[in-house]
């Protein structure tokens, strides 16, 4: 399911020594739908957090807030190394 | 069909009770819930009703759809004047007790009148009797809904009622269903109990024959086979509204401490499933979302059966007191449950009260010795107590928070967050600019489900977009855009919430907040009814209702300057990511709400131009 060797789940394998690797954190509901609450992935240029929910099968829609080292982003926006991405799912009406 | 051609009218003045019979053209043109509530408030009116006076009609309407085996559609409306808002008093409510009317054999109620004494009224299968309810008045609603069923021996009567908070007229006073499910807004049990009308027990074994009752059954197992694999409607379902917490706090946008931060510290403390059940659910829906708590450490004990503290409830009660205790909050709201008590105008007039002491407006010499400071735990549920009762400085409070800012003197104006007298449900319209559209448009106070949220409508992957293109929205919208985008946007949704409320949706099962598409809605529709109908009609039927609604609130005293905000939304959240910045600048935000005006074939002053009430069908409000 997660057959992409740029995602590596942060409490399997650490192979990353010394490469960039982005931290993604999914928050509250959106761990029901992923392996793990935090996983590390490998930084490439033109990473985006798109290619991210891609991977776990997330729809972007899922997502209503996205922040990139504590700031407000789109799942569009170009990651750079080492960044820590966190992803809370969507709410409205209450 | 989907409906009986039966309406109840029950005077309570003379105990009399007549049953009026209606065609299929009525149901064409209202559908049901507050379209058909409206027809009779506006007929049975008079100008200057008295909220808690015997010539306000009370009506008690399931949605067109209630009562069918269509998944999500349990609702029904309760309406009245207002007597926290003085204009339009609606407020819905899912879970058993709508689907039972119907099934009963009828598709509203209409009270008018007051008895001398408390009664319950008991409808069985097309019989009605009005009952002595001596013996219940004082009592909590898990006590009431015991007795009836007990008394008429029968466990499957279904109960919508009040407790003594209604019983005592607080003007935030609301109705319940089957002890957890709520006509929360705008005091609706305070009519009640000005009637005093203590209950309706309803039992029915036989709602009307819909004309294709297999591809109904076809369209609930698509629901059932679907809802774990919805993004929306499987969370919804795992985690239900407090689910939403994590999220508001960190867009910053969590009411906390009377709106004046947008974050709160602690939120992860209100979030915490720790003490939450398996989740229960209404009346054929298969997304089962209602959060159901039970604490049993300590002194802080919570009974199961009033539910748990949703979304709205951890922030009003909660953050925006600058509570993060979750046991406190979840007992404040069992209380309330217990005693009939909407718990945001409960909140928020406490959080309103609260911000004032803080700024010296008011003392310990004016709360019965209570330190009314954001954040002490210890004065919520003494307060709880004090508000239900009317006693002391919770008799000041349980009139909400606008009359008591005319007790506080001005100076405690601008701390108020409230329209048209109903405090704001916990949206932050300076992180979502629609939510301020339909806190200030909306007939009966600040609502949060007057049109569809902001965040689903944010981006072209939002599920507003994909969604509601059927609707002709198929471009992204930014949250604090107030541009004719956002209005269009707002309005739209706005008519069809409002078809969603004559059908008897709720919008926890239904797109853009859940699953199931407006094409299988159109199609259930169509089965029940056996109706050449369309989307199209359907937004005319909710259009329909919106107009009654403003000709309603026009002939109550109503207008254009009433559709507004609150200073305090104007002004800068003091923390997070939009701390410091103004976001909703009041003249542009002015201009969206005429905008919208225009859109809708409104006037200047607020109410309907003559040539929409034409288009609508509704020129004889103009006779």
């Amino acid at each position: 399911m997660f057959s992409d060797i740029k995602f590596i789940l942060a409490n399997t394998i650490i192979c990353l020594e010394g490469r960039p690797i982005i931290t993604v954190r999914f928050i509250s509901a959106l761990q029901d739908y992923v392996p793990a609450a935090e996983v590390k992935v490998k930084y490439y240029p033109g990473l985006t957090v798109r290619t991210i929910l891609e991977e776990y099968k997330l729809p972007a829609g899922q997502v209503g807030l996205v922040l990139v080292d504590q700031k407000a982003e789109t799942v569009d926006c170009a990651l750079k190394d080492n960044s820590t991405v966190e992803l809370y799912p969507i709410f409205g009406g209450g | 069909m989907s409906y009986n051609g039966k309406i109840l009218k029950v005077n309570l003045s003379s105990a009399e009770v007549e049953i009026e019979k209606k065609e299929e053209d009525f149901y064409r043109r209202y559908f049901g819930g507050h379209g058909i509530g409206l027809y009779y408030l506006l007929n049975e009116s008079g100008e200057e009703t008295d909220p808690l006076g015997p010539d306000n009609p009370l009506v008690f309407a399931p949605g067109l759809l209630t009562g069918q085996r269509i998944p999500a559609v349990p609702r029904y409306i309760v309406m009245a004047k207002s007597p926290l808002t003085n204009a339009l008093g609606k407020s819905e409510a899912g879970g058993w007790w709508g689907p039972e009317l119907k099934k009963a054999g009828f598709d509203a109620i209409v009270i008018t009148g007051a008895s001398p004494k408390p009664v319950y009224l008991w409808i069985k299968d097309g019989q009605v009797e009005i009952r002595d309810a001596t013996h219940l008045w004082g009592r909590e609603t898990g006590e009431t809904q015991d007795g009836i069923r007990e008394e008429l021996d029968d466990k499957r009567i279904q109960v919508a009622q009040i407790g003594p908070a209604g019983e005592n007229q607080v003007l935030y006073a609301n109705i319940v269903n089957n002890l957890a499910h709520f006509n929360g807004r705008n005091g609706l049990g305070a009519v009640m109990g000005a009637k005093n009308l203590k209950a309706i027990a309803v039992r029915g074994t036989a709602a009307p024959e819909a004309e294709n009752a297999e591809q109904l059954k076809e369209i609930f197992s698509w629901a059932v086979d679907n809802i774990s694999e919805h993004p929306l409607g499987s969370m919804l379902h795992k985690h239900g509204t407090p689910g939403g917490i994590k999220t508001v706090n960190a867009q910053g946008g969590l009411p906390t401490n009377n709106f004046a931060l947008g974050v709160c510290d602690d939120a992860e403390e209100l979030a915490s499933e720790q003490y939450s059940l398996k989740p229960k659910g209404c009346y054929a829906c298969p997304v089962v979302c209602k959060r159901v708590v039970e604490i049993n450490e300590g002194e802080i004990k919570v009974d199961r059966r009033y539910g748990g503290p949703e979304y709205e409830t951890l922030a009003a009660i909660g953050s925006n007191c600058g509570i993060s205790d979750l046991k406190i909050v979840a007992k404040a709201n069992e209380l309330c449950n217990r005693y009939t008590l909407d718990t945001i105008s409960l909140g928020m007039t406490i959080s309103f009260a609260m911000r004032c002491f803080e700024e010296g407006i008011i003392g310990t010499e004016d709360t019965d010795g209570l330190e009314l400071k954001f954040g002490n735990k210890e004065v919520i549920l003494p307060l709880v107590e004090k508000i239900a009762r009317r006693e002391g400085f919770g008799d000041l409070l349980s009139r909400g928070s606008r009359r008591a800012a005319e007790v506080f003197g001005p100076e405690s104006e601008k701390f108020l967050v409230e329209v048209k007298g109903q405090e704001a449900p916990m949206h932050d319209p300076r992180i979502k600019s629609g939510l301020g559209l339909q806190y200030a448009l909306s007939v009966n106070g600040a609502d949060h489900w007057y049109a569809q949220h902001d965040p689903f409508f944010a981006t072209a992957d939002g599920f507003g977009v994909i969604e509601m293109s059927a609707l002709g929205i198929t471009e992204p919208v930014e949250p604090l855009d107030t541009g004719a985008s956002k209005v269009r946007m707002i309005f739209y949704t706005s008519l069809l919430n409002s078809a969603y409320d004559v059908l008897g949706v709720c919008m926890f099962g239904y797109v853009a907040r859940s699953l199931i598409p407006l094409d299988k809605l159109a199609a259930a529709v169509k089965a029940a009814t056996g109706w050449n109908t369309s989307w199209w009609e359907m937004i005319k039927a909710g259009e329909r209702a919106l107009a009654m609604a403003r000709e309603y609130n026009r002939r109550q005293g109503l207008a254009a300057a009433d559709d507004r905000l609150p200073r305090l939304f104007y002004s800068f959240l003091e923390k997070g990511p939009f701390g410091g910045k103004i976001t909703l600048e009041k003249e542009q935000f002015e201009a969206a709400v005429a905008l919208y005006y225009g859109m809708a074939g409104w006037t200047a002053e607020g109410g309907v131009t003559e040539s929409k009430l034409e288009e609508l069908g509704l020129a004889w409000l103009n006779q």
